[in-house]
């Protein structure tokens, strides 16, 4: 009914409803008031009267009416606010800054509370006005794609209509003035003939380039940039978003600036704009807290004091601005317990035969449903219980358990598209349902640390730390369980749990007491199958094992091995089907490929020897391979997410010449973008110690040579990591390959 | 009497230091184990920047007095400001002490409009202020950040200055200063903790007046 809404520069908005057949109808909606709310410390009258007196004579204000809402999931009823209706949808925060200072006239800061003032424009139109954004034929889809140089630059030539070049080489566009004219007819003749509802875009800037080409991208002529690009910091990481636009009729997806599209595809982001009921070009902007948000202002907006209603209520819990909520005051042992975080078993720095893996399926969101702990129910006032263990906060009996209706309906949809993915054929596409298990898999990741998140605006630290609890405890029952049928922990953190054999003891089928765990917690424990062996890292700088450095190879019964007519059909198993492995460097985004590649064939040498001085052997043939030079740049780049400017690093360090080297060719990089380098000589400290991935031959030293020394030392860290849990450390390896020694035999497998 | 560290007084007590930040806590244990002696109330610890560690304290001050500290964490410049505003109903009659950590910090945070976290400081410094008067009842506050550093000076009725000195922390106010210090050896005394104790000497064999440096003095 209305998948894309625009602004118009008046401030009314156009809803575009898909047209059965292709293309899209717009309807202007000049008659549509957004609202915020205000509410008075206490519910007291007075302050309401006067600032309903106060912005009577407000231009941008159309009404000011007195209505009952619920301040908050725990509000025991409603309270009287304030709806302030205001003409235009693009004065909403421009009032609500205007009644903060107001309120420094007459009043105490923080008298009034105001909510729906931060809600994206299109979802707050949607959802006032009850349109679905979810669009019900299939989106026609035109990616566009402009390599990073050439929007640097501003040039168009190189721009790729769904993965080919827009113009060949001098074919296509012969007759055309110019390269980007030639770019500019070819755009216009695939907006022409497929009318595009959604733009797929390597970055947002194309918009403005196509523009000054001469191409309006949008469904009427025109463009508007919603916001500049930024730098922010989040969960303590830093951040970049790029500047953001917007074209009539269309959304537009910026490839650079989706986290949901990154990791999932159109489909995912589809599931989510129905779940949260958002128009998908905001939907595609949008953090995973920020989808979960969405979900909740939804369904706060059906809260009736104790469930969530069918429908939306006149006194439903409208979206706070500035979350005034705070924490109960807590003794220290309380506070020294919520801060424990979550189950944590320390592993011993070794190799361990014949394990079992086990993980609690959704462990967190399954909490949340299962045992309702949600911030409307946790420490409630009405019931005595003392349900949540260790730190004996009740949990309300009377409530919804608000966050767990929430996350239901995500929970059961995954397990639906995963059981449909298990049935499937072989020739069966299931791509959609492989996006929508993974969207949502990062939702339901982050829902609960997004519960301690200080912005989150139905987030309660105590939600957090309940969570936690009853994860601790439930970790705990199966530890007993598994150790009283005779089996030994190995490791075990937050949500999963590897055992083997116990000595002397024997030992009831771990499945079965998975089962009867899982019976036991109400949460599934599941089988996730045997390691021949795992390996569990030493710390790198204490004693004992580091909790999440680990690698393992699957026994036979657990991967798949093939039917085949081949001598050994176990051979023929994938290497990532074959290994497990978890915060080594073949694992780490900053590992250049060559060193991730060289670990895996070491990972299998280690597999087949055993022996610490078979696996240094083979690494001397990589390095071997390293030193003369024969590997390809392009696999010796290291990908770098960059946290500050160049300016701003007190050490030359490599991601400062990186920063260099990028500014100085024309393509710089802010924090929190990734900036991508080969080192070619780590002695020196300027630009000239790093080339980026793109340059062209003649900014590289003859023969794109590169640093070998420091590949090579990254070389021997990644074969430290393998052979530290056999116990040699990197002193020991270096030695061992100072021996001139002859190459053993092992080195010449396979 | 404590020749380490002072005894705090009612009112609004600001400790300044730039390297000793575990002077916030040993005065916190000091004065707390004072207090169990002479009354049972509770303390207040309203924090802002992750410095209510249960751990911190407790290796600072003794088991008994920790168990009447109740602690609330602040994480935004609102949430601070909905705290100070909510204390004086909070505080109960006899309360020990009030620690406010970091008082400016959160609300010089992006996430306040300026005009909106001015009002809210100069709120919260006259409720500190008003309640530490209302309850009679120390209020130790520290300010670290440049931002508001003025206007909650100008609210403290003492100021207290920490400094790690190679033979420990020392503090210094209106009318104290360290001149024992504790450290891994054992105590060590200043030449005024000897002047204070035996009085000072009338003679020229005396020994000279000059800057308190430490000498050693094996315990």
């Amino acid at each position: 009914m209305a998948f894309t809404i625009d602004v118009r520069e008046d401030g009314t908005p156009v809803r575009w409803a898909l047209d059965a057949d292709g293309g899209a109808t717009p309807t202007a909606d000049p008659d549509y008031q957004p609202t915020i709310y205000a509410a008075a410390r206490d519910d007291r009258d007075r302050p309401l009267a006067w600032l309903a007196d106060a912005l009577a004579d407000d231009p941008k204000v159309v009404a000011v009416e007195r209505v009952r809402k619920h301040r908050s999931l725990r509000a025991e009823g409603p309270s009287p606010m304030l709806a302030i209706r205001l003409d235009r949808l693009d004065e909403v925060r421009q009032v609500a800054r205007e009644i903060r200072q107001r309120e420094q006239e007459a009043f105490l800061p923080g008298t009034f509370s105001l909510y729906d003032v931060d809600l994206d424009p299109g979802f707050r139109y949607v959802a006032d006005r009850g349109f679905d954004p979810t669009p019900e034929r299939e989106l026609a889809v035109l990616d566009l794609a402009l390599p990073e140089p050439a929007v640097a630059d501003g040039d168009v030539g190189p721009l790729r209509i769904d993965g080919d070049p827009a113009v060949g080489d001098g074919s296509a566009g012969a007759d055309a003035a110019s390269p980007a004219a030639a770019v500019a007819d070819a755009v216009e003749t695939e907006l022409d003939s497929r009318d595009p509802d959604v733009l797929l875009l390597s970055s947002g800037e194309i918009v403005p380039l196509l523009a000054a080409a001469g191409v309006d991208l949008g469904r009427r002529p025109g463009f508007s940039r919603l916001a500049g690009e930024s730098t922010y910091v989040s969960y303590g990481q830093v951040g970049h978003s790029p500047a953001r636009y917007d074209v009539p009729g269309r959304a537009l997806i910026d490839r650079s600036n989706s986290f949901l599209y990154g990791h999932s595809n159109l489909a995912g982001l589809l599931y989510f704009v129905e779940r949260a009921g958002k128009p998908l070009q905001e939907l595609a902007t949008d953090s995973i807290g920020g989808v979960l948000t969405a979900i909740e202002i939804r369904a706060a907006r059906r809260w009736d004091g104790h469930h969530v209603a069918d429908e939306e209520r006149e006194d439903g819990v409208p979206a706070p601005w500035q979350k005034r909520q705070t924490e109960d005051w807590k003794s220290l042992e309380t506070l020294h317990t919520a801060d424990r975080g979550g189950f944590t078993f320390q592993p011993e720095a070794a190799v361990h035969e014949d394990v079992h893996e086990l993980d609690f399926a959704s462990l967190y969101p399954n909490i949340i449903r299962n045992y309702g702990v949600s911030p409307d129910t946790v420490c409630c006032d009405c019931c005595d219980s003392a349900a949540v263990p260790e730190l004996e906060y009740s949990l309300c009996e009377n409530r919804d358990a608000f966050l767990a209706r929430v996350l239901g309906p995500l929970l059961d949809d995954r397990s639906d598209a995963k059981a449909r993915l298990r049935e499937a054929g072989s020739g069966e596409d299931t791509t959609d349902d492989e996006a929508v298990v993974e969207a949502i898999k990062w939702v339901l990741v982050s829902c609960f640390g997004y519960q301690g998140y200080r912005h989150a605006k139905f987030g309660r630290i105590e939600t957090h730390e309940a969570i936690n609890a009853v994860a601790r405890e439930i970790m705990l029952t199966a530890k007993r369980r598994l150790e009283d049928a005779g089996w030994r922990i190995v490791h075990g953190i937050v949500d999963s749990v590897w055992v083997t054999a116990a000595s002397d003891r024997e030992q009831r089928p771990v499945r079965e007491v998975a089962d009867e765990i899982t019976d036991e917690v109400e949460i599934r424990l599941e089988y996730e199958g045997c390691f021949d062996w795992v390996a569990f890292c030493p710390r790198k700088r204490a004693s004992g094992a580091a909790l999440m450095r680990y690698f393992g190879r699957w026994a036979d019964e657990t991967v798949d091995v093939p039917d085949s007519t081949a001598a050994d059909p176990a051979a023929a198993v994938d290497f990532d089907d074959r290994y497990k492995l978890r915060g080594i460097e073949a694992r780490q985004r900053s590992t250049c490929e060559f060193v991730a590649d060289a670990q895996r064939d070491l990972l299998a040498t280690v597999h087949r020897e055993r022996a610490s001085e078979a696996v240094c052997d083979r690494l001397e043939r990589h390095l071997r391979e390293l030193r003369a030079g024969a590997v390809d740049p392009a696999d010796l780049a290291i990908t770098q997410r960059v946290t500050k400017t160049a300016e701003a690093y007190e050490q030359s360090t490599r991601a400062k010449a990186a920063l260099e080297r990028a500014a100085a060719v024309g393509v710089p990089r802010s924090p929190g973008q990734s900036v991508e380098y080969v080192v070619v000589d780590d002695d020196c400290s300027g630009p000239e110690r790093v080339r980026l991935a793109f340059e062209s031959d003649d900014a590289w030293p003859a023969g794109r040579r590169y640093d070998a020394t420091f590949y090579a030392d990254r070389l021997v860290r990644a074969c430290e990591s393998l052979i530290a849990p056999l116990g040699w450390e990197e002193g020991r390896i270096r030695s061992h390959l100072q021996r001139d020694r002859d190459v053993a035999l092992s080195a010449f497998g396979e | 009497m404590d020749r380490q560290l002072p005894t705090l007084d009612p009112g609004v007590t600001l400790l300044e230091t730039d390297d000793a930040p575990t002077a916030l806590y040993r005065l916190v244990g000091r004065h707390l184990a004072d207090a169990t002696t002479d009354t049972d109330g509770p303390a207040y610890w309203l924090d802002a920047r992750n410095t209510a560690s249960p751990a911190t304290i407790r290796e600072h001050a003794p088991g008994s007095a920790t168990r009447s500290i109740r602690v609330a964490r602040a994480f935004t410049g609102y949430q601070h400001y909905e705290f100070v505003r909510a204390l004086p109903g909070r505080v109960a009659p006899g309360a020990s002490l009030i620690v406010v950590p970091n008082v400016g910090a959160l609300y010089a945070e992006d996430d306040v409009p300026e005009s909106e976290a001015d009002a809210m400081v100069d709120v919260t410094c006259s409720l500190l202020a008003a309640v530490a008067n209302g309850f009679d009842v120390p209020v130790l506050i520290t300010a670290p950040a440049p931002t508001y550093r003025e206007q909650i000076r100008a609210v403290a009725d003492h100021t207290l200055t920490a400094e790690r000195t190679r033979a420990g922390l020392r503090v210094e106010g209106a009318d104290f200063q360290t001149d024992l210090y504790l450290d891994d050896w054992g105590y060590q005394t200043t030449i005024p903790y000897w002047v204070d104790l035996l009085g000072e000497a009338t003679t020229a064999r005396s020994a000279p007046l000059g800057a308190p440096e430490p000498t050693p003095l094996g315990v």
